[in-house]
């Protein structure tokens, strides 16, 4: 079910489902015009708020210098949504910065890693329960003279290179299940269904 | 968890039958300050450009500010060739280990400068991804505060850097001593090498 | 450090045993910043580009939903490092759409300064860089002799050489000094001719020629797919500037042309950044000729009162003001209910847009930067193969992407 599109203060946006997004881009591309891929970017509503994920996509007309901005909300549970690549190639690292910040998979993508954390890390910090200040082996401590009331000292450990004692011979980051620990933080928890 | 230092390295003992003694002598103590002062006149910094502080190492570089006038204009990026690492910007947990790599394929004499707020303890981003701090794992001899620090600061920290080294002995026995403990941050106090 | 997963499939299957993976980056000198860029080279030739990131990514989408709207003008200096005053300004014009506040006349026409000051300033370190990448160390040292200059202006107009946080919601944060106008005047009758030398520098220059004519060919059609704005675009034959299309900050007062390149090429990005330094000093002296006269901060009207900084000499003096300041500046006290907002302005290196969302809390509930760079530098995976390794160094520093705004 496609919204109304309404006009709010010059922009042009309209909500639609999940489902018929990438459709409806590729018209608004093909047919209205609407040719310059901006942003895909995507938003978080709240832990409380089921649908909770936005993901947002602007579009630009060249010829009547308006901008089009199309809205679709994904569940908070294993959100998903079908990836724009078909329609504009530059989706790409967009989807991937979506999928690094907040966990939304694109079905479809050809490389959905993260791009802008580290593979190490295993949250997804825009979240609004991450805290910004991070945490575990990411938090910014608190780094007092003399060390922490905690015992921490802020020390950042950096594995040993390769070629150093200590180093590991295989890939540290996947484990035996050969997942990168943001892939297994997608998961289902044990006893549900899992997603294709 | 292991120990991530590098391997341990055992630091001789002073011999009193090593034939240089305590003060040196005066031969020793002109070789010392003839080596300190190609040291100090000829750094070579390895400008490890992170961000904004970047942009003020340039301007330092400049034809205004000149940092050639202090030897220190050869800005070599290879850390084979440097001997002066200036960290310049927010270092995030996935530049860490890049930035350790580095250090640690520069050679001895070698001196890290930490330039700007971002730098010396994370500066205004505490947040998920930025390493509060490039002391705590790498030892930095001097920490510019500004953001960005103005190149006048970072030419005064340069000459002080340049005091430093006169104080070194590089003949005297002591030299492997001394080049273990250098810096005043967490890592120095860590005994990180 | 992992190799980009992507590449580790195309590898395996790879039967050409002779391919070899480099790493560039990311501290290198010609990576203008923390990009790494993993190469599969065939000799000396790209067969594949994977561009790595994030390692500049400092979480300022998040530091927007924890501190407010006023709080944050800092952290947008830091955006595109090299134009600071141009994202402050950005930054500014967006969230007074959300609030629905007007900038008096005479803010406007100072934003306008700031912006094609910064504009000049950070073309002239793309240039600046660039050069001295393909060898020309000299160029450097101009442009950032020119820079200098500029950076004096700056420190003139907010006391900052660099990151200047000068814009605020409703206005600019102080007027500008009268000893400023007789100095911009004096750099505004100068750069032309400092524009004219770096033209004369490298524009027929052979070498400069060879390596950046037919090098790095953008298409029209990759532009739109991939979003590329701004000299990228123009460069590749797009009539699009938004300063232009959509006029913000009374551009569409000023008479001011906008460069438009024909190949697509290193060569056509060079001189669509050339001339807009020209243009940018053309509206610069339009704006000094008219400059109207008034307030720098729009305190009028209880609404605007209770989104908008009061006077920063009231507030240290002041009870009531000290009040007013804290409850605007922490607790967001004007900031609508409900309300999104997406802006852009035309940055120096392309779109930069600002994507607010405000629940009236005391932050943003969703602060998104569109950096120009994050979509620029995508284009590397898609033309850098069939290039030569120098020709990299060429392509990188043309798209003069600054990793600030691109990892956020």
């Amino acid at each position: 079910m496609t919204g109304e599109p309404q006009e709010f203060r010059g922009d042009w946006r309209v909500a639609v489902e999940t489902a018929a997004e990438v459709e409806l881009i590729r018209y608004a591309r093909d047919e209205l015009g609407f040719e310059l891929f901006v942003d895909r970017m995507g938003a978080d509503q709240g832990p409380d708020a089921d649908p909770r994920f936005d993901v947002i996509t602007c579009l630009y007309n060249l010829a009547s210098h308006t901008r089009l901005i199309v809205m679709t909300t994904l569940p908070a549970a294993r959100p998903s949504c079908p990836t724009l690549i078909g329609v504009f190639r530059g989706a790409n690292w967009f989807e991937r910065e979506i999928y690094d910040m907040y966990g939304v998979s694109f079905t479809g993508h050809p490389n959905l890693t993260r791009i802008l954390m580290p593979d190490e890390f295993d949250a997804f910090p825009l979240r609004k329960e991450y805290p910004m200040e991070g945490l575990g082996a990411f938090g910014a401590p608190r780094r007092a003279l003399g060390g922490n009331v905690d015992g921490t000292d802020g020390h950042v450990a950096i594995p040993p290179h390769p070629g150093q004692p200590g180093a590991p011979t295989r890939d540290p980051l996947l484990g035996d299940d050969g997942l990168l620990p943001s892939e297994r933080a997608l998961l289902p928890d044990d006893g549900e269904e899992a997603s294709s | 968890m292991s120990d991530t230092r590098t391997a341990e390295i055992d630091i001789p003992e002073a011999s009193s039958d090593s034939g240089l003694n305590d003060e040196g002598g005066f031969f020793v103590t002109k070789v010392d300050e003839l080596i300190n002062w190609s040291r100090k006149n000829s750094l070579w910094p390895l400008p490890l450009g992170l961000s904004c502080c970047a942009i003020e190492f340039m301007a330092a570089a400049s034809s205004r500010f000149d940092m050639a006038r202090f030897g220190a204009e050869v800005a070599r990026f290879s850390p084979r060739q440097a001997d002066l690492m200036l960290v310049a910007g927010t270092c995030t947990h996935k530049m860490a280990t890049a930035a350790r790599r580095v250090y640690e394929q520069m050679q001895e004499p070698k001196w890290v400068i930490c330039m700007g707020a971002c730098a010396s303890s994370g500066g205004m981003y505490r947040t998920y991804s930025v390493v509060q701090g490039i002391d705590t794992f790498l030892p930095v001899d001097f920490y510019i505060s500004g953001c960005p620090p103005r190149p006048e600061n970072v030419l005064n920290t340069l000459m002080k850097l340049q005091k430093k080294i006169e104080t070194r002995r590089p003949c005297a026995h002591e030299h492997a001593h001394r080049s273990r403990r250098r810096g005043c941050g967490r890592g120095a106090a860590r005994g990180l090498p | 450090m992992t190799t980009a997963r992507a590449l580790d499939v195309e590898l395996a299957e790879n039967p050409n045993a002779e391919a070899m993976l480099i790493n560039m980056g990311p501290q290198h000198p010609s990576t203008h910043g923390v990009l790494r860029l993993i190469l599969e080279l065939d000799g000396e030739e790209v067969v594949k580009a994977a561009p790595d990131i994030g390692f500049l990514h400092r979480g300022k989408e998040k530091v927007g939903e924890a501190y407010s709207f006023h709080k944050f003008i800092p952290y947008t200096d830091r955006l595109d490092y090299l134009a600071p005053l141009s994202n402050n300004v950005g930054y500014a014009l967006a969230c007074e759409k959300l609030f629905d506040i007007e900038c008096p006349p005479r803010a406007t026409a100072i934003r306008v300064i700031a912006h094609e000051l910064s504009r000049i300033s950070a073309h002239l370190l793309g240039l600046g860089a660039y050069a001295m990448d393909l060898g020309a160390m000299t160029v450097f040292l101009w442009t950032f002799r020119e820079r200098e200059h500029i950076y004096g202006l700056i420190e003139r107009i907010c006391g900052a050489r660099f990151t200047t946080s000068y814009t605020r919601i409703g206005g600019v944060e102080r007027d500008l000094p009268a000893d400023f106008f007789p100095r911009l005047a004096a750099f505004l009758e100068e750069m032309p001719r400092r524009v004219d030398e770096y033209d004369a520098m490298l524009t027929r220059n052979r070498i400069w020629v060879e390596r950046t004519q037919g090098v790095g060919v953008i298409t029209r059609e990759q532009c739109l797919q991939f979003g590329l704005t701004g000299p990228i675009l123009r460069a590749s034959g797009v009539d699009h500037d938004i300063r232009k299309s959509n006029p913000y900050l009374g551009y569409e007062d000023y008479d001011f042309d906008v460069p438009i390149g024909t190949e697509g090429d290193c060569y056509d990005r060079y001189m669509v950044r050339l001339e807009e330094m020209r243009q940018s000093v053309r509206i610069m002296a339009q704006v000094l000729a008219k400059l109207p006269d008034g307030p720098v901060m729009n305190r009028e009207g209880e609404q605007v009162l209770k989104s908008v900084l009061p006077e920063k000499g009231k507030v240290l003096t002041n009870m009531e003001a000290l009040i007013h300041q804290f409850m605007v500046g922490t607790d967001n006290a004007g900031a609508p209910d409900a309300g999104e907002v997406y802006f852009s302005i035309e940055n120096p290196k392309g779109e930069l847009g600002f994507y607010l969302r405000s629940d009236g809390g005391h932050a943003a509930s969703r602060l998104r930067i569109r950096g120009p760079s994050f979509a620029n530098l995508q284009i590397l995976e898609e033309i850098l193969p069939g290039h030569m390794v120098s020709d990299v160094m060429a392509i990188l520093g043309s798209l003069d992407f600054v990793m600030g705004e691109c990892d956020r």
